[in-house]
């Protein structure tokens, strides 16, 4: 009887031991990517963007209709100095060079474009892929640089329907084109809207203002620091403002001249464009915080 | 009157009557609607080829890779469409407004007026052999067939249209649906009207002048002056040949041929804001010439006359004029006859209504 109590105890014993050790599991280190996801949020001062709402700006009255932003080159700066750029599924289009006249050869982009409609509330983009870590901030460009802005907004639509490079065809109520056909670039920065004339500026805003940013040169690039950690197999976000109120700082919404500009236009008819188009794009410059 | 055993509830009348009326709901029901115009069947795609005559001596026609080959249906639904008015915003201009067949598919007017009378500031390029166009519009700014047409479409000084109201209205049509199923097997969208249009162009193909001929072995096909001005066109004391270069007389670079003084129009500058750029613009075919008056990017020279003279007299010294383009020391009689030369480049056949 004894010895079988003592068997007993012993097995316990060991049972206990085991069941023990076998919970002391060692926790392996988890590499695998995160996802981002890269606000843009619109604004107008430290009022939200809409298209219902009449904001002050400038002095007068304004309501916007449109704001239709292209960001690319986006590189993440990591803690230990390195730098992740975000890329995409490579798309293969051709793309007219620069004064080349001989045949548009193809290039293959890797860029993750990102292209965010704000009137339609759009302002939010989800990058997969973003290896886990610290981070302590972010590169990108206002626009798309060369070759990429030579290539042909049809031709993505016929090999990408969705990619953000992909001619806006039909065009989605209260996006406009986001392509110059005539010029064949991308227009980097729509916007567009009302503003009220009067000379008090505080009453309805009824005068349409626009401003298409777009062609070489005419790029702006932003530098954030901002920590942020992406975790494996988890959503971060990373939450950038962008404040119409800067964009069109000191333009005189009284002045013709200074309610619109499509940098492309013929300098003959348009004398104003491309320098009122620099000025856009130095504000644009400022126009973007971390939150 | 005797009841019928199955039908002992009714008399022999009534159960006739019961009957006929029966057999009458049946006849009804099964042959009324087989009297009724059977449903239309929708629409198939048309895969008929369309066998291009590409003229004799030219390379063959460049087609994007993405782009399905051409056919009959794409081809004809292109032709209507280039001349429908409804692509326009008020329904007042179609493309062949400013390209008009008789004029070499451009129009004599320096400066064509779209929707509402708008005016842009350039001159409406021919059409003459189009589909070997790398660039398209003076500065090049489209890169292909549809994206010149996309953008004349919305452009508000030509049609003044955006592809969503295009597309709702061709949509509407009482034809067009069926002839984008015929064409595309599909419904109308903005690619396809595209597409279509670029099929048509693509046709729009031209190499029998005179001068062809004269190419081809008929020596009388030319004149002795028209010969003098052919000689005088490729000479190296014109150059001519240098820019209006190979079978479309056209090396498809841009050039200032010093035709302003100062520069108004940047022309090439605007696609890539080099200042070497500016005052440039795509050199044109040559081919139709004598029909497609007013010259240049602007339609400033209004005979071919006064092209010849400009040239002859070396141009206005604009700072990035070519330096092919210089005092030629051309008499009168060398004038005329080059101009000759020009005329012979005249396609009769490419002038015709499509």
């Amino acid at each position: 009887m004894k010895s079988l109590l003592r068997l007993t105890v012993t097995c316990a014993i060991c049972g206990i031991v085991l069941f023990a050790s076998s919970c002391q599991t060692v926790t392996p280190v988890d590499n695998s990517p995160g996802t981002l996801a890269l606000n843009f949020m619109p604004m107008v001062g430290t009022r939200a963007f809409d298209t219902t709402s009449t904001f002050a700006v400038n002095g007068r009255n304004v309501r916007f209709l449109q704001g239709q932003i292209y960001l690319s080159n986006i590189t993440l700066l990591k803690s230990d100095g390195s730098t992740v750029k975000l890329t995409d599924d490579a798309l293969s289009v051709r793309a007219t060079a620069t004064g080349d006249t001989s045949a548009a050869a193809p290039i293959s982009i890797t860029d993750r474009v990102l292209y965010y409609i704000h009137q339609r509330g759009e302002a939010s983009r989800s990058v997969p892929n973003i290896p886990a870590g610290q981070y302590t901030g972010v590169r990108f460009t206002v626009g798309v640089e060369n070759p990429i802005n030579q290539i042909d907004a049809g031709e993505v639509l016929r090999l990408r329907p969705q990619h953000p490079l992909a001619l806006l065809s039909p065009a989605p109520s209260g996006a406009g084109r986001n392509w110059w056909a005539w010029n064949s670039g991308y227009i980097f920065a729509r916007i567009e809207g009302l503003c009220d004339t009067s000379a008090a500026g505080t009453g309805t805003p009824n005068t349409r203002f626009f401003y298409h940013i777009g062609a070489t040169g005419f790029t702006a690039p932003i530098s954030i620091t901002r920590s942020f950690e992406v975790k494996a197999n988890q959503t971060t976000t990373l939450s950038l403002m962008f404040d119409y109120a800067k964009v069109m700082a000191g333009l005189n919404l009284q002045n013709p001249q200074e309610r619109s500009t499509m940098v492309i236009r013929p300098a003959a008819s348009f004398p104003n464009d491309r320098p009122l188009g620099q000025r856009i794009v130095a504000n644009i410059g400022t126009a973007v915080s971390a939150q | 009157m005797k009841q019928l055993p199955f039908l002992r509830h009714f008399t022999l009348n009534q159960a006739v009557a019961r009957f006929s009326a029966a057999l009458l709901l049946c006849v009804l029901v099964v042959i009324v609607p087989a009297c009724s115009p059977p449903n239309e069947p929708a629409e198939t795609l048309d895969s008929t080829p369309f066998v291009v005559n590409v003229p004799q001596g030219f390379p063959a026609l460049p087609i994007p890779g993405y782009e399905q080959p051409a056919t009959l249906a794409k081809v004809e639904l292109g032709r209507r469409l280039f001349s429908e008015k409804l692509l326009s915003v008020n329904g007042t201009v179609a493309c062949a407004t400013c390209h008009e067949a008789e004029h070499g598919f451009s129009t004599p007017v320096a400066v064509p007026a779209g929707v509402f009378g708008r005016r842009g500031a350039r001159n409406a390029p021919t059409l003459t052999n189009v589909a070997y166009n790398r660039s398209f519009f003076w500065h090049g700014g489209a890169v292909n067939l549809q994206a010149q047409a996309l953008s004349s479409l919305e452009n508000e000084d030509e049609m003044g249209n955006d592809a969503d109201n295009i597309v709702q209205t061709l949509r509407a049509h009482s034809e067009y649906p069926r002839l984008f199923r015929r064409a595309f097997g599909k419904d109308v969208d903005i690619l396809g009207v595209l597409d279509a249009i670029a099929a048509f162009e693509r046709t729009l193909l031209s190499g029998n002048s005179r001068y062809d001929r004269f190419e081809r072995g008929d020596s009388s096909a030319l004149n002795a002056s028209e010969q003098r001005g052919r000689t005088l066109f490729f000479s190296e004391r014109t150059r001519c040949a240098s820019c209006h270069a190979g079978f479309n007389f056209t090396s498809g670079a841009f050039e200032d041929n010093g035709n302003q003084a100062q520069y108004v129009d940047l022309g090439r500058y605007m696609m890539t804001a080099r200042d070497t750029d500016k005052g440039k613009f795509k050199v044109p075919t040559l081919r139709n010439v004598e029909r497609t008056a007013p010259y240049v990017h602007n339609g400033a020279f209004p005979t071919l006359e006064s092209v010849v003279a400009h040239y002859n007299a070396g141009g206005k010294r604009s700072p990035n004029q070519s330096p092919l383009v210089k005092p030629l020391g051309l008499t009168s009689s060398e004038q005329q006859d080059l101009v000759n030369f020009l005329k012979a480049l005249t396609d009769e056949d490419f002038m015709r209504p499509r």
